[in-house]
């Protein structure tokens, strides 16, 4: 029984169609096979863990480039959202009540919570008019203030042309959760966006493995802290923190490489 | 007919690459060449193709059950096996294998394309030898 379950376990590495059509039958003979010794299990249940990933991997390349970088710069613009939010929320915690604020803030909640499940044409429309409204647009914008805003815009035009492809979803709105939990942590203890985004690359990282999306969404995101960062790094104010949140950053810039190594393997 | 080059890239493609292999410029690499030719004498389900594909590679070739069901993926896509209905045999859901004409097509081919690499190699070292004993 806990040979199956352990079983069960390792064949959610494969996408949910090739469990649907075949996990029963793999299952069956991941336990003949396993029958023979625990290691034989440990060897077979391996072996199923990294076909899963390869499955999952060929999946994600058949989707294209020009998909998954559509697709990332949606993952981004909603990281965005979240960390405006995050943000948002947390300035009316400390600033107090204000309606301004409380507006601000319930805009963007209904915004993420639309990109979430899956209205991201809307929730991109509505991202824009909101960084009209609410972002630091003005006519006394420094470049580098640009540079940063750029990049959200960018992924939520994207995110009107090219919305990714799934299913409405109400269960996603579960991810408000945490940016609540969040918002309410951030400021009072010691958590900070960087940190947070770095939360985010580390999933991404471990995503990489078959699918590079999240991990170049976390890159362009990271783009946007670092521009935000330009004018504070100096040698003298460089904290040890600091420096390992800017170098995870500019790790995960560069981490579109597989990118290109997923489109050739989809090519073959 | 495929090219050559076009069905290595297949074939060291995304599924079976990590396993020991004769080299890249093979036809298929021996997991999949003994997984089919397990099925040469008739259908078969995937924990019987391994076992069998064991036999007729005296033991070197041993296909866990993430590899198999990769190289099942990729022999069904390229129409090289069919599958049949699933059904319940000792309380495990089974589903045979049959191996299409294309199949055993593929398979001849690359009988015979090692057979005469074996011989091109046993007749050189021969003459090789008996040229050193001289």
């Amino acid at each position: 029984m806990i040979r199956e379950r352990i079983g069960r376990a390792a064949l959610r590495a494969y996408p949910p169609a090739t469990r649907e059509a075949r996990g029963l039958e793999m299952l069956g003979m991941l336990l003949d096979a396993g029958e023979q010794s625990n290691r034989a299990l440990v060897r077979e249940i391996g072996s199923l863990v990294l076909g899963g990933l390869r499955a999952r991997r060929a999946l994600t390349a058949r989707a294209g480039t020009r998909r998954l970088l559509a697709d990332a710069c949606c993952q981004a613009a909603i990281i965005f959202l979240m960390l405006w939010l995050i943000s948002a929320l947390n300035t009316q915690g400390s600033a107090g009540p204000s309606e301004q604020l409380l507006v601000q803030g319930v805009a963007l909640a209904a915004i993420l919570a639309c990109a979430l499940v899956g209205y991201q044409r809307i929730a991109a429309i509505g991202g824009l008019a909101a960084l009209v409204a609410y972002g630091p647009l003005g006519l006394h914008t420094q470049l580098v203030g640009l540079l940063r805003v750029l990049v959200p815009i960018a992924c939520l035009l994207v995110m009107v042309r090219a919305p990714q492809r799934r299913p409405h979803d109400p269960r996603q709105l579960l991810w408000l959760l945490p940016v609540f939990v969040l918002a309410a942590l951030h400021g009072h203890a010691h958590v900070s966006l960087p940190e947070v985004l770095a939360v985010m690359s580390l999933g991404g990282l471990l995503q990489l493995l078959h699918d590079p999306r999240l991990a170049t969404a976390c890159s362009l995101v990271w783009i946007v802290v670092l521009l935000a960062d330009a004018g504070r790094l100096t040698p003298a104010g460089l904290g040890a923190p600091r420096v390992a949140v800017v170098a995870a950053g500019l790790m995960l810039t560069i981490a579109a490489g597989p990118l290109w190594i997923m489109r050739h393997r989809a090519t073959q | 007919m495929r090219s050559n080059s076009s069905r290595n890239r297949r074939a060291g493609g995304l599924t079976i690459g990590w396993l020991p292999t004769y080299g890249a410029d093979m036809e298929l690499r021996p997991p999949s060449y003994f997984a089919l030719a397990a099925l040469i004498d008739g259908p078969l389900h995937g924990y019987a193709i391994a076992r069998r594909a064991r036999e007729l590679s005296g033991g070197r070739v041993r296909i866990s059950t993430g590899t198999l069901y990769a190289l099942l993926e990729r022999a069904l896509s390229e129409s090289l096996v069919i599958a049949g209905d699933p059904y319940v045999e000792g309380g495990r859901q089974r589903r045979d294998y049959t191996l299409t004409p294309a199949g055993r097509a593929l398979l001849a081919d690359e009988a015979a394309r090692l057979a005469h690499a074996a011989t091109t190699v046993s007749s050189r070292l021969s003459a090789t030898s008996k040229a050193a004993l001289a």
